[in-house]
């Protein structure tokens, strides 16, 4: 070969070099990044070919997340193995797992991550894997406290290098509200966590401004930032769990946040403010000053809106709206003198069936008037079924019980249970005070039985359960140490089925009332007509008396009338005064039971013991319109029956708490079933709160 | 630090693989020999065969007696010249691209940033030299066999086995240099990657509330450091007697800084030194463990014949468990104990795992017990109670200076202070009471480790509590290191060097590379050939030819195969390759048995008998490698 060929031979190389170059250049032209300043607003323009396309999948690193040299520098220098490499890697990491050599297992999944920085599976798989399994594998709580933190960390740098990926926000904000919040150690974590100035200083300040430290709060804000950046984005993905739930999940860590700080001692009117909150961002939305925030059932609405146009919180407008065009419907086929009855027709079947049946039904029935009742029977399948199917989606984040809950944690007696659960406990596992912790455990009970009457959406419900039966547990075991029987005989409260005849009572407190016309003179002879109604009316705070003279027009008294009632009773049975004022003006007293009275004047009686001793007088003073405490039901007995006869009534399947409560109180039930009074399981006819079903039945 | 698999003395170790190792060389000797005599029979008969093949052997004996040091440090300078041209230089180059970027990956918040930085700076190191060893050797003999220079060797009075040595020396001189320049390098990037201080204001630290009237260096002052470098200290200020304040920051995580207080214009200044005890060299004095379960029996594991404590479930069977405030407890026996080593009493660390079966007092640890017995006379000595703490490790001062009425410290005969420690009767005098001077194996001592809470457990190994006699230079741990690294580099050479003399280049390559690969997973070849787990386990999937059934057939471990001809072929193939691999994987030197970089990363002393074994072991690759590098040449007709 001449060396001039070989020349020629390296110029024809080169020309087909640049030939190549031109193209080639020319597809893979670099095209402009601009920053739009928000998160994932990076955006490119131009370029050539393979950049376009890039830009069109959203595949640009620019537009992926962070973009880290480290990571470029690693996946070059592999050349194109890092496939193999990660898989080594995650054996690797496993194997360090296995052997407790944690600084190297994190070690391998950072740089698994630096491979492989766009897979979110492996950013969440991981960072779940440290918060969730190294952490428990440390016996010191601090340590699991710094997994958790190791673990979430490695979420966030997951978000930063994935553009706010819906997903790792998601999961962030799941691992922080739920692995502090719900762990054995959730005292303990959500205590470090509120201290930990580095978390908040350093770490989550870099994504957003906090305005509380609560675990329960912070993981609320990322989630939230979840639903923001797919709301802004929505071509991106989320994956891991139902809408509906990634939806609302926001809002139950609105109640979480609330009972956690009743568990960790906090009794401030915060707990109300967050429930009132919690309330509002579950049912609707919330408007600040400078902006309407989107909360709650919006977020809920567009989880499901590809599906159906429908929100949560519009089940009952449904409702409504089919009961109005069935009353249309009606009036329709009255003109053709057809009568309809809402159930004539098996609705469901014509739901679920296909349009032209309920088209025939219509042919059928009102052929005269078909064309015009077509759209009111539309209207009604419509209805019903958005109806049908948000009832579904309630259940999957059970909606209503959420509802009511955060109603009844706003109203007094949750105050009262709170607090007073605490002083019981308090009194039990501090102060070994028996007798007070007694005392107030039954006077939780007593309010938590006033909730349940009051929202008896609560009853069937299993946190609720929870909730009771654990104080239903110490209360046991207070009656235990104190050699006391349980359930408790006689405790002294009046509960609702304690007066006999509630119109009696009525009667016998209005007649006190100066400006009222004495109803039933020939009443006042016979009962309650004795210093103690006087007592009870004087009592009454003025709304409560108004009811009472209004019963009769406005159709007797209801349950929360009664339940007022009764507290008003109830409180007075705890006073000295009453004692002391009964003994002085009652003068058809057992002579016995007043020297009992009498002997007790001086001494300190516990409350149990002044409200067994007034409960004996009152019955005594009553004259008939208060039954005899051991023919009542103790209020600890229906509110432990409520659970299992609803549960029941509702064909549930049994709940093991429930069943437990049943052993719990069983010796009982069998003692009771002796005198001839009813027994523990059937109830006593009447009872407004309590349903009529009996197990034996 | 995990030590898995039985801890051997020297002795039992040299006569158990020593032995292992004659056999081994014997019936591959008796095989060569077997193979050529039958090769030369087919040629010339028996007898001449036999008077051939003596001939043979006697000519290569007749070349080691005339062997020349100056002929082969000639030679090694050619092949260090030959390295030197085949641009080794490239591989330091390689290496310092490595340390520059290193510093991206290599992250200095963790709990152990110096055991990363070391673990990476050797490892790195190794794959580089390894890869460089079978490079230079596996070429450089074809290359002189196809490009004839070998001739011009071959024409001066040398003998091949001299060709053979001058090869290996050349290379692991030139390797050795190479070594140094990165080992000097490695040394600087670790030393500057975890140098590092911490800033001090005077707002971070406070007063404290109480200052102990006994002390006679009070803690006046405590506070945090903020975060730098990914972890913060506690800070404690002392007063002095002297008034002057001297202050240090805690020894988490890994290390400490002494802080230097002075007052510049009514303003207190804290000045931070570099981290102390950040690398070390703890000499361990470790024991052997025996665990008595709840009756207070030993059980042994019937498939390692060791004392077997309780498995919690763990997968991985290195740590059991003893079972709190039963009779269970872990008993630790020590050997070598004295007064000389341990004049101040003996200095324990210990890491024990932590499990419970309730929850328990979450924020409160386990509580243990230790106690010192004398194995001879079962004298021991009162409890001392500890409250454990998982993965971290204890430190503990057993024994301490026995005080007269005066408080002044108490001096036996020779000068030394008395150690005592609490006894049930009064105190008991350590090295007298409860160390048992056996006359063969020195002072025996044993430390009893037990739980003392009900249905809670303590799991710990052997190697978890030691004695920490004392603490090594740590340049000197670092250059022990590397040179366990050299000796890898060194047989990977003998080994490119014996392919070679046979083989073409890439050929030779090929073997030296897989002689490599192989020298990784000789522990598993060795488990998959005996079908045995190195706890005695069973290993399932069979033997190489029902694993590569399985992987065609897409069939897991545990799955049993159908019977039939296809299984029971494969079984038979198995009968046949098993014994094969196995010795296969008894003539491939174990590479992760050389590697020490686990000792230096995590700060303990490489001990000299292991040194040893090392050497001893990278002898008795090199020295049949020579040998038979030497054969093979003799062998090669090379036109003269």
């Amino acid at each position: 070969m001449t060396p001039r060929r070989s020349f020629y031979r390296k110029i024809v190389y080169a020309a087909v070099i640049v030939a190549l170059l031109v193209p080639t250049g020319f597809l893979s032209l670099p095209a402009v990044t601009e920053d739009t300043g928000a998160p994932g607003g990076l955006r490119q323009t131009g370029g050539g070919m393979i950049d376009q396309v890039r830009e069109r999948h959203g595949l640009n690193n620019a537009r992926l997340g962070d973009v880290d040299p480290t990571s470029e520098t690693i996946k070059l220098a592999l050349l194109g193995l890092r496939g193999v490499a990660a898989n080594i890697l995650w054996s690797q990491a496993n194997e360090y797992k296995k052997k407790e050599d944690w600084t190297k297992m994190i070690a391998t999944v950072d740089t698994i991550t630096l491979l492989q920085p766009y897979f979110e599976q492996v950013w969440w798989f991981q960072g779940w894997n440290i918060a969730y399994n190294v952490s428990v594998e440390w016996d010191d709580y601090r340590d699991r406290y710094y997994w958790v933190k190791q673990g979430i960390e490695y979420l966030l740098r997951g978000v930063r290098r994935n553009n706010d990926s819906p997903t790792l926000l998601y999961w962030t904000g799941w691992v922080i509200s739920h692995k502090m919040g719900k762990s054995d150690e959730r005292t303990q974590f959500r205590a470090i966590f509120r201290q930990d100035d580095e978390f908040h200083d350093e770490i989550f300040a870099q994504d957003q401004q906090l305005a509380h430290r609560d675990s329960w709060y912070v993981g609320k804000v990322y989630m939230r930032r979840a639903h923001d950046v797919l709301d802004r984005f929505p071509d991106r993905t989320f994956s891991g769990t139902a809408r509906s739930i990634f939806y609302a999940s926001p809002g139950l860590n609105n109640f979480y946040w609330p009972i956690a700080l009743v568990t960790e001692g906090i009794l401030s009117d915060e707990v109300r403010q967050r429930w009132a909150l919690g309330e509002t961002e579950w049912s609707g939305s919330r408007v600040t000053p400078d902006r309407v925030i989107p909360l709650g059932l919006r977020e809920l609405a567009l989880a499901l809106e590809p599906h159906i146009k429908i929100q949560l919180n519009r089940r009952e407008e449904f409702l409504e709206r089919r009961e109005a065009a069935w009353q249309q419907l009606a009036e329709l086929a009255q003109t053709v003198g057809m009568t309809i009855e809402p159930n004539v027709w098996d609705l469901d079947r014509a739901m679920t069936d296909r349009q032209s049946d309920a088209q025939g039904i219509v042919q059928q029935y009102l052929g005269d008037v078909a064309d015009q009742a077509q759209p009111i029977l539309d209207e009604i399948l419509l209805c019903e079924h958005r109806a049908h199917w948000i009832g579904q989606y309630r259940d999957v984040v059970n909606f209503e019980y959420w509802r009511t809950r955060t109603q009844a944690e706003q109203s007094p007696d949750a105050a009262a249970v709170r607090q007073r659960l605490v002083t019981a406990r308090q009194a039990h596992k501090v102060d070994a005070d028996l007798w007070t912790a007694r005392d107030d455990y039954a006077k939780t009970l007593e309010h938590w039985r006033l909730i349940l009457a009051a929202y008896p959406d609560l009853q069937a419900d299993d946190l609720t359960a929870e909730d009771v039966f654990e104080i239903i547990v110490d209360y046991q075991t207070v009656l235990n140490q104190l050699e006391d029987s349980f359930p408790p005989a006689g405790y002294g409260l009046l509960s609702v089925n304690a007066v006999a005849d509630w119109e009696a009572l009525r009667t016998a407190l209005v007649r006190h009332d100066a400006d009222t016309e004495v109803a039933a003179p020939e009443e006042a002879a016979t009962a309650g007509d004795g210093p103690l109604t006087v007592l009870w009316w004087q009592a009454m705070p003025e709304s409560l008396r108004q009811t009472l003279i209004a019963a009769p027009r406005t159709g007797g008294l209801t349950l929360p009338d009664q339940l007022a009632v009764l507290t008003v009773l109830n409180e007075q049975l705890e006073t000295a005064d009453l004692t002391r004022q009964l003994l002085e003006a009652a003068d058809d007293l057992p002579a016995a039971l007043v020297r009992r009275a009498r002997r007790g004047e001086g001494e300190e009686l516990t409350l149990r013991d002044r409200r067994l001793l007034n409960r004996e007088l009152v019955e005594a003073a009553s004259a008939g319109l208060i039954e005899p405490a051991d023919r009542e039901h103790f209020v600890l007995r229906t509110l432990v029956f409520l659970h299992p006869q609803l549960a029941e009534s509702k064909d549930l399947p049994v709940n093991p708490l429930i069943e437990r409560i049943r052993r719990l109180t069983s010796p009982i039930d069998d003692e009771d079933d002796q005198p001839a009074d009813d027994g523990p399981m059937s109830v006593v006819p009447g009872d407004p709160d309590v349903m009529s079903l009996s197990p034996n039945d | 630090m995990v030590l898995e698999g039985p801890q051997l003395d020297f002795l039992p170790w040299l006569l158990a693989r020593g032995g292992l190792w004659l056999i081994v060389m014997l019936a591959l000797t008796l095989l060569v020999c077997l193979g050529t005599w039958v090769l030369l029979s087919i040629a010339y008969g028996p007898v001449e065969g036999l008077r051939r093949q003596s001939r043979a052997i006697g000519g290569a004996l007749g070349d080691w007696r005339q062997t020349s040091w100056r002929r082969i440090m000639a030679l090694a300078m050619l092949a260090l010249k030959e390295s030197i041209r085949r641009r080794v230089v490239v591989v330091v180059v390689l290496f310092v691209i490595m340390l520059l970027f290193a510093g991206w990956f290599l992250s200095t918040s963790g709990r152990d940033p110096a055991g990363l930085y070391l673990e990476f700076v050797l490892t790195a190191t190794t794959y580089l030299m390894l890869a460089l060893a079978v490079m230079l050797s596996a070429f450089s003999l074809p290359d002189d066999f196809k490009h004839r220079t070998i001739f011009t060797v071959l024409s001066k009075p040398v003998r091949r086995h001299e060709l053979v040595l001058g090869r290996i020396i050349g290379f692991s001189l030139t390797g050795t240099v190479l070594l140094l320049a990165m080992g000097l390098m490695s040394y600087g990037f670790v030393m500057v990657g975890l140098d590092h201080t911490h800033r001090i204001e005077p707002e971070d630290v406070q007063p404290v509330a109480v200052i102990d009237p006994n002390d006679p260096m009070p803690v006046v002052a405590r506070g945090e450091t903020k975060i730098e470098h990914g972890h913060k200290h506690e800070i404690e200020v002392r007063r002095m007697p002297d008034g002057t304040l001297s202050a240090r920051l805690g020894d988490e995580p890994n290390h400490w800084h002494e802080v230097f207080v002075s007052e510049i214009d009514g303003r207190t200044v804290y000045e931070v030194s570099p981290p102390r005890d950040m690398l070390r060299a703890r000499v361990p004095v470790y024991g052997s463990l025996m665990y008595l379960n709840r009756e207070g029996q030993v059980t042994v594991d019937d498939r390692t014949g060791r004392s077997k404590g309780i498995n919690v479930g763990k997968e991985w069977t290195y740590r059991q468990c003893i079972e709190g405030a039963t009779e269970g407890a872990g008993i630790w026996s020590f050997r070598g104990i004295n007064r000389d080593r341990f004049s101040e009493g003996l200095p324990l660390e210990m890491t024990l795992g932590v499990f419970r079966t309730y929850k328990g007092d979450i924020e409160r640890g386990i509580m243990g017990q230790i106690v010192l017995r004398n194995p001879h006379t079962q004298v021991e000595s009162s409890p001392r109670f500890f409250v454990a703490r998982e993965y971290y490790i204890h430190k503990l001062r057993l024994g301490q200076p026995q005080r007269d009425a005066n408080g002044e410290i108490v001096y036996d005969t020779a000068g030394r202070p008395v150690i005592v420690v609490p006894g049930p009767d009064g105190p008991l005098n350590l090295f007298n009471d409860l160390v048992y001077d056996d006359p063969d194996l020195g002072g025996r001592l044993q430390i009893i480790i037990r739980c003392q809470e009900r249905s809670q457990y303590f799991c710990m190994a052997g190697p978890d509590l030691y004695l920490r006699a004392d603490d090594a230079p740590f340049w000197m741990n670092f250059i022990k290191g590397y040179f366990s690294i050299w000796l890898q580099m060194t047989v990977v050479m003998a080994a490119g060097v014996f392919w070679s003399t046979f083989l073409r280049g890439p050929v030779a390559l090929f073997a030296t590379g897989v002689t490599v690969i192989f020298g990784f997973f000789t522990e598993f070849m060795m488990q998959v050939a005996t079908g045995t787990r190195a706890d005695g386990s069973e290993l399932e999937g069979g033997g190489p030819a029902e694993s590569a059934l399985r992987i065609f057939m897409q069939k897991n471990l545990m799955e049993p195969l159908e019977p039939g001809l296809v299984s029971e072929t494969v079984k038979a193939m198995d009968a046949i390759l098993n014994p094969l691999m196995a010795g296969q994987a008894l003539l491939v030197p174990n590479f992760l048995v050389f590697n020490d970089s686990a000792f230096v990363a995590q700060g303990f002393n490489i001990p000299v008998v292991q040194m040893t074994q090392h050497v001893l072991m990278a002898l008795a690759f090199i020295v049949p490698l020579v040998i038979g590098a030497h054969l093979a040449l003799r062998t090669r007709e090379v036109d003269e």
